[in-house]
């Protein structure tokens, strides 16, 4: 037996890629998430329904927001609660503000030193990226800050709404932030537009989004795959196959038996004509690497301008008609719900059975990671005969691997390569 | 500054990464990222060996693999700070301990799992020492920052930052005995443990001056070392708990999970009064058995260290009197200050059940590792996490029977009885003069007794009257709803 050990880096959590060999072909490949098991699904379990949105928070500390409002929606849906427009559009704020962030750090913290042949961003001496990095996160912290009360682990957006409406002066100091810092995202765009990416293999090419008629969708009740087949959220467990293997801790997922991919590069895909303007006239500039792994870094850039874009209507739209102070009443019965956003990192799942008390019987999460977890094996099992015995193969795969930005805190944190010749 | 610049490592362990961001996102923190040698930090990129001079670490330690790795870090690290409320109090994660026990088939289905969780999970602090923590959740950006910057800078932690609320040097280890724990990180140097030792053995006193007064026996010895016979009055008087009996609710939880079925003897004198401390004045012990039995006991037994000592029935020898220690204090308080009567001295009584956990007034039988202790304290506090947990309140529970109960008294001829160190004193100095020759002789460390035990809440003159009626009372309240009573 031959074994490479080393550690993933630059990916958020603990995983492992084994290899067996022998004879100088691949017989297989393991993608290894050994987070330890969290059970965030059977310990909510028994508890009362206003607890989940604090404990999902914890799920994930750069996607936070998208599991609360996730977790948010799929409550109203349990208790038959209508959300106003007015919160429905602060939501949106909350996503547009927590995607920017998270995009932004991911690709210049944890994908661009790749490119320019750098161990780290901090010390590789490129300090007009960096003070661009910081401006970006700085735009995207602001808006969750100011709307949920804290830029990690917020609080203020619970069932039913918001505890604090944001004044009218806060708003326009968002409008500040986010028109500031918009030539940034613009620049950003360009930058991971021109870096040189690999050619990468895909072997499958289905992939999943949610769906809307009249807007790029971030929230909503359709799901929609490779843009032609449709489903309603409702039937995800009758649609989505979730396995588990034995040596990982994340479980897996497939759809009529084959894996797929979610995240930017699939929304693109399926919304990208519900672009905004300047957004959409960008895409024919990246469309041909759609298709490959890769296409998901300058899909992330391209995204991050349309959050900008939309982040400055929402908001130039509450600043003109103020915003009001609302309370709805929540009666509490036994219900079932299930709420869906698009997240940094593809589609995620919540699902609660509330009963007559409000009391947790039954949760189900499925996190982005978990979708693409089945999908990054197979890119890795059609292109590592390529990279086999290469000085270089263990940075080669990192990459493709975090092409896909995978959250492993969130699916169940260093890769650990090693190949077995048997 | 200096020459050489810090290694500084991050470790991340089984978390959101939250605590991560928050340092990484504050400006002042990202600054002076660049003034230090970042040695390990897989989210930057960096993986190199130690040894490192200051190491952050966020997260919950839940795995033997967690568990390898944290005692290599802690070796190769000068520094090692707790980041966030997972890596100090083990935070969101850390509630999956509540879950049921089927919960790993109800996630993953039959699927065997090569990484099997572990039962015994905790924060950092559970495993090696730790010299910085830094609560929240998230941690505070500017603070973190700021404890970066004070531990960069070499700048003295005691001295310079006077309004650095969240950080705690921990200037001094707890003295851990088998059953009294102290912490001087708590004590407010009130003396009340001190004034109550000297009425019995006088095992703490003051020891320096100044900012650095602190309560300790003798030449800071250990606990169990000293002449402390764990009686625990001490832990009755404290009035901000730096003096306590040793925690084992969490070993009771380790029993529980392990899947054998477990039994608990309940002594009448913490059955009569658990009432007390959920606001009720009434007899609750029923109450008490269907809590326990939630918590996933199996048999309950009820008995009372009173009536078993009169099962005893030792032959004085010599002119020495036959000395029965009621309790496990008792017998050390003999041995201890006493040494030539040792030899009269017959074991403490023993209940006739089998059982894995003992639950009683008193801190004194921590010393005998034979069953793992429970005082009532203890057991009050297990009852209310775990009833807050399941949104029970204490008088919703039902009245549910003992599964045995063992009370009677034999009828034995006049015994010379002592309670509390005063009474002990007094009747083994007549023992050591030959007085009590032919005569047998029952010591009990508490003063007032059990009802008034190191274990128990801090009672006035009227609970403790009604305390002592209810548990003299309680077999013939037995005897009426037709239990069976245990002859031994």
């Amino acid at each position: 037996m031959k074994g490479i050990a080393d550690q993933i880096s630059r990916v958020v959590g603990h995983s492992k890629l084994e290899v067996d060999v022998s004879e100088g072909s691949v017989r297989d490949v393991r993608f290894n998430i050994n987070e330890d098991s969290r059970f965030f699904e059977a310990f909510m379990v028994g508890r009362k329904y206003d607890d989940v949105p604090e404990i999902v928070t914890r799920i994930c500390g750069t996607c936070n927001a998208n599991h609360r409002i996730t977790s948010i929606l799929a409550l109203e849906n349990a208790l038959g609660i209508k959300a106003s427009e007015q919160t429905e559009s602060l939501r949106k704020l909350v996503i547009n503000g927590s995607l920017i962030q998270s995009h932004m750090l991911h690709l210049y913290l944890l994908v661009l030193p790749d490119y320019i042949g750098a161990d780290d961003l901090l010390s590789s001496g490129k300090t007009d990226y960096l003070k661009r990095l910081l401006n970006l996160k700085r735009c995207g912290n602001r808006i969750v800050e100011v709307l949920c009360g804290r830029p990690i682990q917020l609080i203020d957006a619970v069932v039913g709404g918001f505890n604090v409406i944001p004044s009218k002066r806060k708003i326009e100091e968002l409008l500040r932030v986010v028109k500031e810092t918009r030539a940034d995202a613009v620049e950003s765009f360009h930058l991971f537009n021109s870096l040189k990416l690999p050619d990468i293999k895909s072997s499958e090419k289905t992939h999943m989004s949610l769906k809307s008629g009249s807007e790029y969708a971030l929230t909503g009740r359709t799901i929609s795959l490779s843009g032609c087949d449709e489903f309603d959220v409702e039937e995800y467990k009758t649609r989505i196959e979730e396995t588990a293997v034995p040596y990982s801790t994340s479980k897996r997922c497939r759809i009529d038996g084959r894996s797929f991919y979610v995240g930017a590069r699939a929304r693109i895909k399926i919304n990208g004509k519900l672009l905004s303007d300047e957004s959409r006239s960008l895409i024919s500039s990246f469309e041909s690497s759609l298709d490959s792994p890769m296409g998901n870094i300058p899909a992330k850039a391209a995204e991050v301008l349309h959050c900008y874009d939309d982040s400055l209507q929402i908001l130039e739209e509450l600043a003109s008609k103020g915003v009001r102070e609302e309370k709805p009443k929540i009666e509490i019965k036994p219900g079932e719900g299930i709420g869906v956003t698009e997240s940094t990192r593809g589609t995620l799942i919540h699902h609660y059975i509330l009963d007559e008390k409000g009391f947790v019987k039954y949760a189900n999460i499925i996190t982005p990671t978990t979708f693409n977890c089945q999908h990054i094996e197979d890119t890795l099992r059609c292109n590592i005969q390529e990279f086999l015995g290469s000085p270089d193969m263990v940075f080669q795969l990192e990459r493709i691997i975090r092409a896909y930005d995978p959250c492993i805190s969130c699916a169940s944190h260093f890769l650990d390569l090693t190949v077995k010749e048997l | 500054m200096s020459a050489k610049k810090k290694r500084i490592a991050f470790f991340e362990f089984g978390d959101c990464g939250g605590c991560e961001l928050a340092l990484i996102e504050n400006a002042k923190a990202f600054e002076l990222l660049g003034k230090v040698e970042i040695a390990y930090w897989l989210l930057l990129g960096k993986k190199e060996e130690g040894p490192y001079d200051i190491t952050f670490a966020e997260g919950i330690v839940a795995s033997e693999h967690d568990i390898h790795n944290l005692r290599k870090i802690r070796e190769k690290s000068r520094i090692l700070v707790a980041l966030g409320a997972d890596a100090c109090v083990s935070g969101i994660p850390g509630l999956r301990r509540f879950a049921n026990k089927g919960s790993v088939q109800k996630v993953y289905g039959n699927v065997e799992l090569e990484q099997k969780p572990i039962e015994n999970i905790g924060p950092l602090d559970h495993f090696v020492k730790v010299d910085y923590v830094l609560r929240g959740c998230p941690v505070n950006g500017s603070q973190a920052s700021k404890l970066f910057e004070l531990l960069v800078e070499d700048i003295p932690i005691e001295q310079g930052e006077k309004s650095f609320d969240y950080v705690k040097p921990r200037f001094s280890e707890n003295n851990v005995g088998r059953a009294i724990v102290l912490d001087n990180e708590k004590c407010i140097l009130c003396e009340r443990c001190i004034e109550v030792c000297n009425d019995i053995v006088s095992a703490l006193s003051i020891a320096e001056r100044g900012i650095n007064t602190l309560i300790t026996p003798p030449f800071r010895m250990n606990m169990d070392a000293s002449s402390c016979i764990s009686c625990g009055q001490c832990t009755v008087y404290c009035p901000v708990s730096a003096i306590y009996e040793r925690d084992n609710v969490a070993d009771v939880y380790r029993i529980l999970s392990s899947g054998k079925p477990v039994d608990a003897i309940v002594e009448v004198e913490t059955a009569v009064s658990i009432g007390e401390f959920f606001g009720l004045n009434e007899r609750c012990h029923g109450m008490l058995v269907d809590a326990l039995k939630r918590i996933g006991f199996r048999n309950i037994y009820l008995s009372r260290s009173k009536n078993r000592a009169k099962f005893l029935n030792p032959k004085p020898i010599g002119r020495l009197p036959a000395i029965i220690p009621c309790c496990y204090s008792a017998k050390k308080f003999v041995e201890t200050f006493y040494p030539r009567l040792a030899q009269a001295l017959t074991q403490p009584p023993k209940p006739s059940f089998k059982a894995d956990v003992w639950i009683g007034p008193c801190t004194g039988r921590k010393i005998d590792g034979e069953m793992t202790v429970l005082t009532t304290r203890e057991v009050s506090r297990m009852i209310r996490d775990y009833l807050t947990i399941k949104y029970i309140e204490f008088n919703e529970l039902e009245d549910v029977n003992f599964d045995d109960v063992e009370l009677r008294e034999p009828e034995v001829g006049r015994r010379v009885i002592a309670e509390g160190a005063l009474e002990m004193r007094q009747v083994l100095d007549k023992a050591s003069r030959g007085e009590l020759q032919g005569s047998v002789v029952e010591l009990w460390a508490c003063p007032g007794g059990c009802n008034a035990g190191g274990g128990q809440y801090k009672a006035s003159e009227e609970i403790l009257v009604r305390r002592k009626e209810w548990s003299d009372s309680i077999g013939s309240a037995l005897w009426r709803t037709r239990w069976w009573v245990r002859t031994v």
